[in-house]
C-alpha cells in the first residue's frame, strides 16, 4: 500500500507545518500588535487642551483677544455675551490669519469671514467655536477640543 | 646585489598576491578573475552585454540613483556626529536642533559644505529616481519576468520619499516645521490616518516627539530598508539575465570590438560563456551560448565608465554644494505659519491637489496614482489576458510602435505632476494666491 503511507505521511506534514505556522503567526501578530501599542502615544507633550482665562482679562465688547499659543480668538459680543473661535485652518490645520474680512490660511488659501463660514479656498467646514466654562476663582475654561456650531455664544462670567 | 632585487621582487609578489588573486594581462580568466574575487566587482556579472554600456540604454539613471544614495549614506553619518535631535531651548535661546544647524554653517569646518551637499543630493536622488523610473517604463524594462522588481523599484521610491520628508524635519526651521505638518495633516484625511499620523508624530500634534520620530526613522529604520531593498533590487537584475533587451540583439550596431581591447582566449571551452555542469542541466535557465558575440568582459570598460560617472556625480555635488547653501530660515515657530507655507518641492504637486480638495486632492488621486504606477505591470498583463488586447512586448527597446498608448499615458502623467509642481513652486504667493514668479513674495518667515 505505498500510496496510503504516502498519503498519510502528507498529512502528518500538513499538521506539523500547519501548527508551526500557526504558532510563529499567532508570534508574529502579538509582536506586531504590542509593537503597535509600544509606537502609539500614551502622553501628549504639546500644548494642553484647555486653558483658563481670567474674567477680567476679558476684551471690551467688540473687542476681540488672539492667544496665540492655543491658537483661539476670544471675543466679546456684548457685555454679557462671549465666544471663542479655533484659528486652526478646517482644512489642513494652519493656523489662520485674523484679516479684515475674516480669516485667511496662509497654507492653501481658505477664506472663513468673520463668524469663521468659509466664503473661499478648499476648507471644508466653519472654524469651530469652542466651549467655554465658567470655573471657580472667576476663571474661564476654554476647551480647545470642542467644535460646537457658529454663533454659540457664552455668558461672560 | 642581484640576489637582493630578487627576494624583494620575491616578497614583493607574496605582498601582492595576499591582497589580489589576479593579475592584469590581457586574458579572459583574467578578466574573470578580478570580477570576481573582488568583494565589491563581483555584485556585477563577469560578462555583459555590449548594449549595457551604451549611453542610450540606461543613460545611467538607476546607477546616479545610487550613487546618489552612497554619498547620502556618507553625509548623512558626518552630520550626525554634530546633531541632537532636540527641541529644548538652549542657553542661546533657540532649540537645540536648530542651533545645531547654524553651529554647522557657521563653526563647523566644512559643516556647511557637508550639509549642502546632503540636501542638494536629497533632491536629486527623488528627481533622479522619478527619471530612472521613466526611463525604465519607456524603455518597456518592467516587462518579460521584471514585473516585482518594478514593484520593489516603486517601493524603494516611495522610501526616497519617505527619507526625504523625514529629513525635512530635522533642522527644526520654519520651513522644515510647516512642510510636515501640513505633509501629516494630509494624512488625517486618509481612513485610519489619524492612527498612523499618531504612530509617526508620537504626539497629538509635530513637536519634540515628532523629531525624535522622524530622527531615528531617518537615520536608522529607513536607510536600512532601503539599503536590503537596494540588494534586492541588484540581485534580481542579475537573475533576470542583466539588463532587459531584445531576444535578438544581432541586428544591432554595437560598439565595436576593437574598442573593448583584444582578448585571448587560453581556455580549452571554445565558448566565451561557460556555465560548465550547467549547461548539460534541462531547462532554459541559465541561458547558455546566447549571442556570445554580443558579450563583453565587464572589467575594465563598464568599470571604467562606473568610476567616470561616480567621480562626474561627486563633482558636480561639490560645485552646487559650493555655489549654493542649503536653505534654513527661522526657528520653527508653531504659532506663526510662514505665507506661504510650502511643503518641500516633491510634495508641492500635492500640495497644490489638495488646495482644490483635501480629500480627493490629498488621498484618492495620489493613491490611485501610486498604487497603479506601483503595479503598472500587473494591470497591463490582466488587460492583455483578459481582453485579448495581445500587445508585443519588446523589452530594452525606446518607445516601442506597440506601445505608443501606454507610454503616452505615463509620459502624460509626469507631465500633469509636473505642471503642478510647477505652478506649486513658481506661481503660488501670500495665502497660496495665483502669482507670477517674478513678483515679489513675502513668504519665509514671519
Amino acid at each position: 500500500m505505498p500510496k496510503e503511507k504516502k498519503e498519510g505521511k502528507s498529512r502528518r506534514e500538513l499538521i506539523t507545518m500547519g501548527s508551526a505556522f500557526a504558532v510563529m503567526g499567532i508570534a508574529a501578530a502579538g509582536t506586531g500588535g504590542a509593537l503597535f501599542k509600544y509606537m502609539f502615544p500614551v502622553v501628549s507633550y504639546g500644548t494642553p487642551q484647555k486653558f483658563l482665562v481670567p474674567v477680567a482679562d476679558l476684551p471690551d465688547v467688540g473687542d476681540e483677544l488672539i492667544f496665540e499659543d492655543m491658537k483661539v480668538v476670544l471675543r466679546r459680543q456684548s457685555e454679557s455675551e462671549i465666544a471663542a473661535i479655533s484659528l486652526v485652518c478646517t482644512h489642513l490645520g494652519c493656523t489662520v490669519n485674523r484679516v479684515e474680512t475674516g480669516f485667511q490660511c496662509p497654507c492653501h488659501g481658505s477664506q472663513y469671514d468673520t463668524d469663521g463660514l468659509v466664503v473661499g479656498g478648499p476648507a471644508p467646514k466653519t472654524l469651530a467655536w469652542l466651549e467655554i466654562k465658567s470655573v471657580p476663582g472667576g476663571q474661564l475654561e476654554i476647551d480647545t477640543a470642542t467644535s460646537l456650531p457658529e454663533g454659540t455664544f457664552f455668558p461672560a462670567a | 646585489m642581484n640576489e637582493m632585487i630578487q627576494k624583494a621582487k620575491e616578497f614583493g609578489d607574496k605582498l601582492y598576491y595576499s591582497f589580489f588573486r589576479h593579475g592584469f594581462d590581457n586574458t579572459g580568466l583574467t578578466k574573470s578573475k578580478i570580477m570576481f574575487s573582488n568583494v565589491l566587482l563581483h555584485i556585477q556579472p563577469v560578462k555583459i552585454h555590449k548594449r549595457s554600456v551604451k549611453f542610450k540604454t540606461t543613460m545611467g539613471l538607476g546607477l546616479i540613483t545610487f550613487y546618489l544614495f552612497l554619498i547620502l549614506s556618507v553625509t548623512g553619518v558626518l552630520l550626525m556626529f554634530h546633531y541632537v535631535p532636540s527641541t529644548a531651548i538652549g542657553p542661546d535661546g533657540l532649540p537645540d536642533a536648530y542651533s545645531r544647524m547654524l553651529n554647522l554653517r557657521s563653526n563647523v569646518f566644512w559643516g556647511g559644505f557637508l550639509r549642502n551637499m546632503h540636501r542638494w543630493a536629497a533632491h536629486g536622488m527623488v528627481a533622479f529616481v522619478a527619471l530612472h523610473m521613466l526611463r525604465v517604463y519607456l524603455a518597456g524594462a518592467h516587462r518579460g519576468g521584471r514585473e516585482f522588481n518594478w514593484v520593489i523599484g516603486c517601493i524603494l521610491g516611495l522610501l526616497t520619499v519617505f527619507l526625504s520628508y523625514t529629513g525635512y524635519l530635522l533642522p527644526w526651521d520654519q520651513l522644515a516645521f510647516w512642510g510636515v505638518k501640513v505633509g501629516t495633516e494630509i494624512a488625517k484625511i486618509a481612513p485610519g490616518g489619524a492612527l498612523i499620523r499618531g504612530i509617526l508624530l508620537g504626539d497629538s500634534d509635530v513637536g519634540s516627539e515628532a523629531l525624535i520620530r522622524f530622527y531615528v526613522l531617518h537615520v536608522a529604520v529607513l536607510p536600512a530598508v532601503m539599503g536590503f531593498l537596494i540588494a534586492v533590487h541588484f540581485f534580481r537584475i542579475r537573475k533576470d539575465g542583466g539588463l532587459a533587451r531584445p531576444a535578438d540583439t544581432s541586428k544591432e550596431k554595437q560598439i565595436p570590438d576593437e574598442e573593448f581591447g583584444e582578448v585571448k582566449n587560453n581556455s580549452v571551452f571554445k565558448s566565451a560563456r561557460s556555465y560548465k555542469l550547467v549547461e548539460i542541466v534541462k531547462g532554459n535557465e541559465p541561458k547558455v551560448n546566447e549571442e556570445t558575440d554580443q558579450m563583453m568582459f565587464a572589467w575594465p570598460k563598464l568599470i571604467i565608465r562606473e568610476l567616470i560617472v561616480l567621480v562626474g556625480v561627486v563633482a558636480f555635488l561639490s560645485l552646487i554644494s559650493v555655489l549654493f547653501d542649503a536653505p534654513l530660515e527661522g526657528p520653527a515657530d508653531p504659532n506663526h505659519p510662514t505665507n506661504p507655507s510650502k511643503a518641500p518641492w516633491y510634495f508641492l504637486g500635492l500640495q497644490e491637489l489638495v488646495s482644490y480638495h483635501g480629500f480627493i486632492g490629498g488621498i484618492v488621486i495620489p493613491g490611485i496614482m501610486a498604487g497603479g504606477v506601483m503595479f503598472l505591470p500587473y494591470i497591463e498583463i490582466f488587460m492583455e489576458t483578459f481582453t485579448k488586447t495581445y500587445r508585443k512586448n519588446i523589452p530594452g527597446v525606446w518607445f516601442a510602435r506597440e506601445r505608443n498608448l501606454e507610454n503616452a499615458l505615463f509620459i502624460g502623467m509626469y507631465l500633469f505632476m509636473l505642471a503642478l509642481i510647477i505652478i506649486g513652486v513658481y506661481f503660488r504667493g501670500e495665502n497660496w494666491a495665483i502669482i507670477y514668479p517674478w513678483e515679489p513674495t513675502v513668504g519665509g518667515g514671519h
